[in-house]
């Protein structure tokens, strides 16, 4: 009978239940804005699609060329730092020889951090993030006029 | 025309249910957790109040992070479905009725992204809410004033499709069996105002 088929209880779906770190610490939200608005004034505060935080704004480099980037804060922070991506022009870091790329993730994001380094900590604000994102430009550019050879400052094969 | 029942004034939890959240909660450390909340909503005489006999705790294969948690969907399922089975023998009919979940120290309250999973809840045919409600408690770890051990707390939230905006509800905690008898007794004179002539 087709009535056997209708089940008794509820029929449960998967759920998620998350709490974003800038209604944890409402504070910390105070800050980053108050240090961005200090040492980036240009940059702009929007929630993204999928509810996570993100600064847009663009940097000029030392050769007078201009990057826009959007920092997107992740679920963690502070406990992780934010995400810095290259939006226009678009940037992929690829060696010269492969398809491996050169302190970029896969997904675009920079690798701005080596994390036993311990450059990051949950003190760490997203106007500093901005600020090793220019050095990471400066670097960029360096390794591009030497013909993608040489990046300058240390670095760790990844 | 169905009519849409006032907002509960308390919850009343078993305190079976009770102990596998302060159990869970405990457990959890600094990672999120929670479970399902099994009951009815009890109208007696004088006061109306949403009854959990059963709580589950997130099941073996739940996500649990830092400031986030999915639990194992079929390990609840299982818990809704046993307990729906135990108290249909006592003539008892208990369904989903919420979701607990634990959230950092001072976060004692619903999340955006909490209330918007509690809206998809309301939303969804597949939840047999037969009065349109559910609660949705917040766990929080703290510490009694001169004592350095950690107890838990338990905030519940009420939301109904009729209220989406969360409401703190008070709660209070009873023993199985005084709260299993008011259940059986309500069921008994439910039975009888529904037989008897208008």
């Amino acid at each position: 009978m087709e009535q056997d088929n209708i089940p008794e209880t509820s029929q449960l779906k998967p759920t998620r239940w998350q709490a974003d770190w800038h209604e944890l610490d409402p504070r910390r939200l105070v800050f980053e804005r108050n240090m961005m608005t200090e040492k980036f004034p240009s940059f702009r505060m929007h929630r993204l699609q999928d509810g996570r935080l993100a600064w847009s704004g663009t940097l000029e480099s030392n050769r007078g060329n201009q990057y826009q980037i959007l920092l997107v804060y992740p679920e963690q922070f502070p406990w992780k730092p934010p995400m810095v991506y290259p939006v226009n022009p678009p940037i992929r870091a690829v060696e010269q020889e492969g398809n491996k790329f050169k302190h970029q993730y896969p997904d675009g994001h920079l690798c701005l951090y080596f994390p036993a380094d311990r450059d990051f900590d949950v003190k760490t604000s997203a106007a500093t993030v901005v600020a090793v994102t220019a050095a990471w430009f400066f670097a960029y550019e360096c390794w591009l006029e030497s013909d993608r050879k040489q990046w300058p400052g240390p670095e760790i094969d990844h | 025309m169905t009519t849409h029942p006032a907002k509960p004034q308390k919850v009343v939890f078993a305190k079976r249910a009770w102990t596998v959240i302060e159990e869970n909660t405990l457990e959890a450390g600094k990672k999120e957790t929670g479970g399902i909340l099994v009951g009815c909503r009890v109208s007696l005489a004088k006061e109306c109040f949403l009854a959990v006999v059963q709580a589950s705790g997130p099941g073996r294969r739940a996500d649990q992070q830092l400031y986030t948690y999915a639990p194992d969907v079929e390990a609840l399922q299982l818990a809704l479905d046993t307990t729906y089975a135990r108290y249909k023998e006592l003539g008892v009919s208990v369904e989903y009725i919420g979701e607990w979940h634990k959230h950092p120290k001072g976060m004692n309250r619903l999340s955006s992204g909490d209330v918007e999973q509690g809206k998809a809840i309301l939303s969804d045919p597949d939840y047999k809410l037969e009065f349109g409600e559910i609660i949705l408690p917040i766990a929080t770890l703290g510490t009694k004033k001169g004592s350095k051990e950690e107890n838990v707390e338990l905030h519940p939230f009420y939301m109904s499709r009729q209220q989406l905006e969360p409401i703190a509800l008070d709660m209070t905690v009873w023993e199985d069996e005084s709260l299993d008898e008011v259940l059986i007794k309500s069921k008994i004179q439910n039975l009888k105002s529904s037989s008897s002539p208008e």
